[in-house]
């Protein structure tokens, strides 16, 4: 609730802005609420029978606001004249503003739209059925109310199955309009009972937009989700009645119903009976009923007659229950357990529940208080669920965000293992390393090498470039070496991307969206490896013919073919000698003695070097489009992005400015 | 430890107010009693140990472990719940057929806090609520002498219990209520006319135990409330709610606590349910069903593969000699068994001439090089990981599409249990098929031999040649050289003949080397096939035999289920 400084202050700020609008308006919520809660302290907790205006303002009571400052001072007939005033200054100075805050609220409304709640992290029921809950309020209650200030007062009767909601209408209307009986759920179409001047309002006015209507009387052959509205001269003009389905049978779309209907209420009347006044789902009904702001009034039905002191106890204990609850200021009445004729309970049972009713009801100020401080309630509400909103969104948000990490730290994995396994000589085994006895022990590598005869060591190179049989088994035997093991890690490294999201609770609910495929790596990577392991091939040789600046003292003695002494670089890079195949008695190994010999410590490094950041970027740029896919994945599930919580904190506080 | 086979018993329900319907489903006709049921199910737990899903195991292992304790406990008592919403008058129904104010009634709701038990009968009954965790202040017993004149033999081993509400605001009532609910035997939901539609009662207890109807009863209390039209219209309603919520043929007795023979209906089905002793394995096998058909969703209809196909397993060997590099290491060694046959058959002459030969080598002074090089021939070692990673992911491709998901993964997990020793096992495995490499054939000896007699005479002739031209054109000798010597007539014979062995070494040399050419390929061959059985059983060992386990073990489960669901 908003002190009414506050809000008065939100109200300056916005008569500032906006032009030539009445100051007088900023003043009103202030000072009107003050004199008002005056009134309600006198005598909150009378039960007598009551019909005139003090007690039907007395009922009213759904904003507890402190705003005793200037209201405390004055008396409650000056409070009068105030509230005469609103109601004149209303329709003039309400277009403008009225204006900007349909407008921030339709705002609001379509960024609840913008995103779903896919993942369940705890708390996600709670806030998707918030999320439905606000935007079905939005449409249903405020847009319609805040267009339409002059329409009568909805009263909606929710409650437990069986409470009798159907018989306590039937009662207050005079008439069998609902259908009442033993068989549980009774009720499954809500009935709209209002006076005849307003059917046609509410069969074709802005309220409750997604509901089908039909016009009554027709109580017992009632069509699916249609609303039934009934015309009945009983009731007062400024007043309609609206029988709700239950919220607790097995029927959820009753749930769905009562929840919607009492989001839409003015006045919600919570009936429940004395044999279940202390079921769960009745507490949190009236909960959820105070969080969205309604004003609320409970009825405790069938409280057994007879046994007096029985009784007694059964009211005792809900009152202090009440209170428990933080719903004690509710407005309570009690209705015994009596025969029940035609539908109807004796009018003597329901005379109190009239009296406020008709009394709230036909005075248009009164009215005018409660609706506009329930539509005011709903609005304070809105200040922290959305925001609560958000917060659900942004937990899903950091969801998303976790599963990228496991993405970039499942591939990081491999890509370590990859790395380690082309320093470590791991790769020199089998084929590559049989291939390279082959190569190096016939003394083909030796061939290589030529001495120089006068002419340009280049030149050599170019006259040798039949590039024998064992250096082309050689070079294809490590492209096959490299290429096969880059698959294998990046099949390990989707692998662990698969099991980290298998055990992460959200991870699990995306994969299950997505196809097999997903486990293995893409049909195109073999493709893609090739190219870049045969280019990375390439790119050695390259740096060898570049960059292989012979020795001095060497190149005028030897020239050298670049294809097999980019392969000797190769191996001798992949760690030939380094762990378990170390040459046997030799000291150091082969490969960089000879390459050490013919280029010189420095320059060997320094190509080194360079081969290996080459392979490492082409490997990594391999598994980044390969982790991309799992991006892909996260953004196509639809987890809302960072932008939504924003975005949300930012139509709040839009509606906040508006108000 | 007492079977399902327990003589059918005809469940006579003859209850004066409606009791619908009478018969109770008879005992499981089929073979596997319950014991031959738990025990299919505690195969599957183990089966399914790191491989299916926890909380499935979770449940059946506590399933295992209740239905244990249970069916240890007393056999004659049966277990009876009086569940239901605040104020549907459990503990009035409770008082009325205990026949005493045992359990506190009223108004305020929420009225019982704890559960409250009755037994008949003593005997035996003192650890079954123990186990059942009945507070000792909330126990009492009947059928003692003074219920004799009451002649309560009737209900003899019941044990009758009184939960608190599973719907009020006290969250602790729940939880006790559902407790209870799992350990029950028989399960009574007391509703009245108010609240049988109740979602917290459907959803929550009727449609998670829609199985368990045959220990299932539902109670319409405070039908005094009600007509008679009334009540009928009632009944036909909750049945048509029970029905359409999975119960198939629902018992639901009408009661009245207040009126003098409200109860008896109710009272003659726990006469009948206790008599017959038949509630307790009823109810374990409800649950057993419940917790079986679970893991009847790891299994598929189609019959599996037992074995990895010939196929698969050739595949499998091939992608694995690629992976040790098979063919390469044999021409490695083909090369290195001519480079040495070379050493013996060569022709000497050869090779002094291409050690003249300027060396590039010597020229970067790293001639002892050369020999390392020629040591590089250290035998096959290992195999490529990513290779035979990558055959391993090839392998249980197919296989694990034939599978439920878990067992695929299963499978897959199987055939890569040994994933890191395959390369050494694979090396291993070649250089038992290199013996024959590091034998020298007598047959180079006898050239080299030949080859070296050959140089001899060249040399030898050399020298003749020599001594012809030195004696026999300049007189060297003297006067009287040996005609041998001293012919330089003989100087073109004997140039003839250097020339002649000088071919024939050259010839010997080519034509010895076309030989190890030929018998180096043939030991290739041979040895690549030896590689090849070594490879194809390491394959098996590491590979293809953890696999057929793991689709054994799939094979069992498969059985397994059938006898947990009891077909």
């Amino acid at each position: 609730m908003t002190p009414p400084a506050e809000r008065s202050a939100v109200h300056d700020e916005q008569a500032g802005s906006g032009p030539g609008r009445g100051i007088e308006d900023s003043a009103v919520p202030g000072g009107d609420a003050a004199p008002d809660k005056e009134a309600r302290g006198q005598g909150a907790r009378e039960e007598d029978e009551v019909r005139d205006k003090e007690t039907s303002r007395k009922g009213a009571e759904p904003e507890p606001e402190d705003g005793a400052d200037e209201g405390a001072a004055k008396e409650a007939g000056d409070a009068k004249a105030r509230r005469g005033r609103r109601r004149a200054a209303k329709p003039g100075a309400g277009t403008v503003r009225q204006g900007e805050l349909i407008r921030a609220l339709t705002a609001l409304r379509e960024q609840l739209d913008a995103f779903e709640f896919l993942l369940d992290v705890p708390g996600v029921p709670e806030a998707r059925e918030a999320r439905d809950e606000l935007r079905a309020q939005l449409e249903d209650y405020v847009l319609p109310r805040i267009q339409a200030a002059g329409a009568p007062m909805l009263v909606v009767l929710g409650g437990s199955t069986g409470a009798g909601k159907s018989t306590l209408v039937n009662t207050l209307v005079g008439s069998r309009v609902s259908a009442t009986g033993v068989l549980r759920p009774t009720t499954s179409s809500p009935i709209l009972v209002c006076h005849p001047d307003h059917v046609d309002w509410f069969m074709e006015g802005p309220m409750l937009p997604g509901m089908g209507r039909v016009r009554g009387p027709a109580p017992d052959a009632i069509a699916g989700d249609q609303l039934v509205i009934i015309g009945s001269d009983v009731l007062p003009p400024g007043l309609a009645l609206l029988d709700s389905p239950d919220f607790d049978s097995v029927f959820e779309d009753h749930y769905e119903f009562a929840t919607k209907l009492m989001a839409a209420a003015d006045l919600w009347l919570c009936v429940t009976t004395a044999a279940r006044y202390a079921d769960a789902q009745v507490w949190q009904m009236l909960q959820r009923a105070k969080e969205n702001g309604a004003t609320i009034g409970v009825v405790l039905s069938r409280v057994p007659q007879g046994a007096g002191p029985q009784g007694a106890e059964v009211v005792e204990h809900f009152g202090e229950m009440l209170d428990e609850h933080e719903v004690g200021d509710a407005r309570r009445f009690t209705v015994p357990e009596t025969r029940i004729e035609n539908s109807r309970l004796p009018e003597e049972t329901v005379a109190d529940i009239r009296a406020w009713l008709t009394g709230v009801a036909e005075d248009t100020e009164d009215r005018e208080i409660v609706i506009s401080d329930t539509l005011a309630a709903v609005l304070d509400s809105f200040r922290t669920r959305v925001p609560e909103l958000a917060r659900q969104v942004e937990a899903q948000v950091e969801q998303r965000t976790e599963l990228a990490g496991e993405v970039d730290a499942g591939y990081g994995t491999a890509l370590a293992e990859l790395d380690e396994a082309t320093r470590n000589g791991s790769l020199l085994r089998g084929e590559v390393l049989a291939r390279w006895q082959d190569f190096a022990g016939t003394g083909d590598l030796l061939k290589a090498l030529h001495v120089q005869r006068g002419r340009r060591g280049r030149g050599a190179g170019r006259r040798n470039r039949r590039s024998p049989a064992r250096v082309r088994a050689l070079k294809a035997a490590l492209r096959a070496g490299l290429e096969s093991l880059i698959m294998a890690s990046a099949e390990h490294g989707a692998e662990q991307v698969i099991a980290r999201w298998r055990d992460h609770p959200s991870g699990r609910q995306v994969l299950a969206g997505t196809d097999a495929e997903l486990a293995h790596v893409s049909p195109e990577l073999s493709r893609r490896v090739t190219r870049a392991v045969s280019s990375w091939q390439d790119h050695v040789q390259e740096l060898i013919r570049t960059e292989g600046v012979t020795k001095r003292s060497v190149a005028k003695l030897v020239s050298f073919d670049t294809e097999a002494v980019s392969l000797v670089l190769m191996i001798g890079l992949l760690g030939y000698g380094t762990s378990d195949v170390a040459v046997e008695g030799g000291n150091s190994a082969v490969p960089q003695r000879l390459l050490k010999a013919l280029f010189g410590a420095e320059s060997l490094r320094g190509m080194g070097a360079k081969a290996r950041a080459d392979l490492r970027s082409r490997i990594g740029m391999l598994f980044d489009e390969e982790a991309i896919r799992f991006g892909q994945v996260l953004d196509s599930a639809g987890i809302p992005d960072e932008t939504v919580p924003v975005q949300l904190y930012q139509a709040t506080y839009n509606l906040e400015v508006a108000r | 430890m007492t079977t399902s086979a327990i003589p059918a018993n005809s469940p006579a329900g003859t209850g004066g107010i409606p009791l619908v319907p009478a018969d109770v489903p008879g005992p499981p006709a089929g073979p596997p009693g319950l014991t031959d049921r738990l025990a299919g199910l505690d195969r599957l737990v183990h089966a399914g140990v790191g491989r299916l899903d926890q909380p499935v195991l979770d449940d059946a292992v506590a399933l295992l472990d209740r239905a244990g304790q249970r069916l240890r406990l007393s056999g004659e008592h049966t277990v009876v719940t009086l569940a239901g919403g605040t104020g549907s008058g459990k503990s009035s129904l409770f008082n009325a057929i205990c026949g005493l104010e045992l359990s506190p009634t009223g108004m305020r709701r929420p009225m019982t806090s704890k559960a409250h038990a009755c037994v008949w009968g003593l005997d035996g009954a003192g650890p079954l609520l123990d186990w059942l965790d009945v507070d000792k202040r909330h126990r009492y017993a009947r059928a003692s002498a003074l219920d004799l004149e009451r002649a309560d033999h009737s209900l003899q081993g019941l044990v009758l219990i009184d939960l608190p509400d599973h719907d009020s605001i006290q969250a602790m009532h729940r939880a006790e209520v559902d407790r209870f609910v799992t350990i029950a035997d028989l399960l009574v939901w007391v509703v009245d006319p108010q609240k049988y539609a109740d979602a917290a009662l459907h959803r929550n207890y009727i449609v998670p135990f829609a199985r368990h109807t045959g220990v299932t009863l539902i109670v319409l209390n405070q039908v005094d409330r009600l007509t008679p039209h009334e009540i009928d219209d009632c009944v036909a309603d909750l049945r048509r709610l029970l029905e359409a919520e999975g119960l198939a043929d629902p018992r639901i007795v009408t009661t009245s606590a207040v009126a003098e023979d409200g109860t008896y209906g109710f009272r003659d089905v726990l006469v009948d349910t206790v008599a017959a002793r038949r509630a307790r394995t009823e109810r374990l096998s409800a649950d057993v069903d419940k917790v079986a058909e679970r893991f009847a969703d790891y299994r598929y209809a189609a019959e599996p593969p037992t074995t990895v196909d010939d196929a698969r397993r050739a595949d499998l060997v091939q992608a694995f000699t690629d992976a040790a590099g098979a063919p390469a290491v044999a021409e490695a060694m083909e090369s290195a068994y001519e480079l040495r046959a070379a050493d013996f058959v060569g022709w000497p002459v050869a090779a002094i001439a291409a050690r003249l030969r300027s060396d590039p080598l010597r020229r970067m002074r790293l001639t002892e090089l050369r020999e390392e090089l020629r040591n590089a021939f250290t035998g096959p070692i290992g195999a490529q990981q990513g290779d035979v990673d990558n055959a391993l992911q090839a392998v249980t491709e197919g296989l694990s599409q034939e599978l439920p998901t878990h067992w695929g993964r299963s499978v897959r997990a199987a055939a890569r249990s040994h994933a890191t020793e395959i390369p050494e096992a694979l090396g291993e495995s070649l250089k038992h098929a290199l013996p024959t490499f590091n034998a020298v054939p007598r047959w180079w000896w006898l050239v080299k031999t030949w080859q070296y007699f050959l140089v001899l005479v060249a040399v030898l002739s050399v020298v003749w040649i020599g001594f012809l031209v030195a004696y026999g054109l300049f007189d060297l000798g003297g006067d009287n050289p040996s005609r041998l010597v001293g012919d330089a007539g003989l100087i073109p014979y004997v140039a003839v003949l250097v020339v002649c062995t000088l071919g024939m070494g050259w010839l010997t040399a080519s034509a010895c080397r076309n030989l190890v050419a030929l018998s180096s390929a043939k030991h290739g061959d041979k040895m690549e096939h030896h590689m090849r059985v070594g490879i194809e059983r390491v394959a098996h060992e590491k590979v293809i035999g953890p696999i057929e386990e793991d689709l054994q073990v799939y094979a069992r489960f498969r059985e397994n289920v059938d006898i947990a669901l009891g077909r």
